[in-house]
């Protein structure tokens, strides 16, 4: 959780942990971008209609090292992999994926060459969102679902996930 | 010095205007939907993922497992298996999944069908933790909204021995 790292690990922080984690949960600031027609929804999520920032959210950062949660918006094409996975390398830990549309899910309709058939195949991905284009309803359920994750599986399941699933990556990092 | 004055009178009539919108929008009725407490009723013409539509005069669903939505859905999202009625030449779903993840709600599934079995529900809320929470079974969620409707649950015919096609069985496996 990073207080570990300062104490080593002879002062147990579990309580603390929880605080922290409600805080985090209260203050993910997503990363600016979008790839395609769910980004539409995205940004309608962000107006005032659906109004993120009752989740304390409103903050879209344009840099990733502020950044938190990464909603990959919309188709990714092989060409732009590289990209959103270094956005997602530039983000600062503790920090959450969520999958929103079919073709971030899955590939959607694009069963393709030039399109990543599921962002899971690069990012550990925490929430799916499916739906063409999901209402932004949809995508406040997923958030709602990501808030129940943090609470009750903290970060550092996320951070050795790698350990307990290796067959969740074994495509690596594809540029 | 005239510019000076002119730039700080600019400025304040600005800062003005822009209050006044803030002002405006202070008094205007609130449009936000605080979601999770209050909920929007979908419009009729949104699309959630497709769902049985209920015979008012059977109290079921008229799927006889033809299998044209999966044939003509782009992305081979449907798994229909079906078994064959004892006493008629009539085939009837037992079991009907789509993998929600995979689907661009283009509705030819919808369009295709021949006995009108098909409509788009108003579910939106199918956020998961895998890939695999998206895989939607149909005919579970039509026997759940027969129970609230207190409609008798539809027993599915006893497959014959020579009814159960190899392709049902063989379909059968992918959706588990």
């Amino acid at each position: 959780m990073g207080i570990e790292e300062q104490l080593g690990n002879n002062v147990l922080t579990t309580t603390l942990e929880k605080v922290v984690d409600w805080a985090r949960k209260n203050s993910l600031w997503p990363a600016t971008f979008g790839l395609a027609c769910c980004a539409i929804e995205m940004i309608v999520t962000a107006a005032n209609r659906w109004d993120i920032a009752r989740f304390g959210m409103e903050a879209f950062r344009a840099s990733p090292r502020q950044a938190d949660l990464m909603i990959v918006a919309g188709t990714v094409t092989k060409k732009m992999v590289p990209a959103v996975v270094r956005i997602y390398e530039q983000m600062t830990e503790p920090k959450w994926v969520i999958a929103m549309g079919a073709c971030a899910s899955s590939g959607g309709i694009f069963r393709s060459y030039a399109v990543v058939q599921g962002i899971d195949l690069y990012l550990p991905v925490d929430v799916y969102v499916p739906g063409c284009p999901p209402r932004p309803e949809g995508l406040l359920y997923g958030i709602l679902k990501l808030h129940e994750k943090i609470l009750k599986d903290p970060f550092l399941t996320a951070r050795y996930r790698d350990q307990i699933a290796p067959a969740r990556r074994k495509h690596g990092h594809g540029h | 010095m005239k510019a000076y004055v002119k730039e700080t009178l600019t400025g304040f009539y600005s800062l003005l205007a822009g209050l006044g919108v803030t002002i405006r929008y202070f008094v205007k009725p609130i449009v936000t939907v605080q979601y999770p407490r209050e909920k929007l009723d979908m419009s009729p013409r949104y699309r959630g993922h497709t769902e049985f539509l209920i015979d008012p005069e059977t109290g079921s669903h008229r799927c006889n497992a033809c299998e044209n939505c999966a044939r003509t859905c782009p992305s081979g999202v449907i798994t229909v298996t079906g078994v064959k009625v004892p006493g008629t030449k009539k085939k009837r779903a037992v079991t009907y999944s789509i993998d929600y993840s995979l689907c661009s709600l283009c509705g030819l599934c919808v369009e295709v069908c021949p006995t009108h079995a098909l409509k788009f529900s108003n579910e939106y809320r199918l956020a998961g933790y895998s890939r695999q929470d998206m895989i939607i079974d149909i005919m579970a969620r039509l026997k759940a909204q027969q129970r609230a409707l207190g409609l008798p649950e539809e027993v599915p015919p006893a497959p014959e021995a020579e009814a159960a096609a190899p392709e049902a069985a063989a379909s059968g496996e992918a959706e588990s």
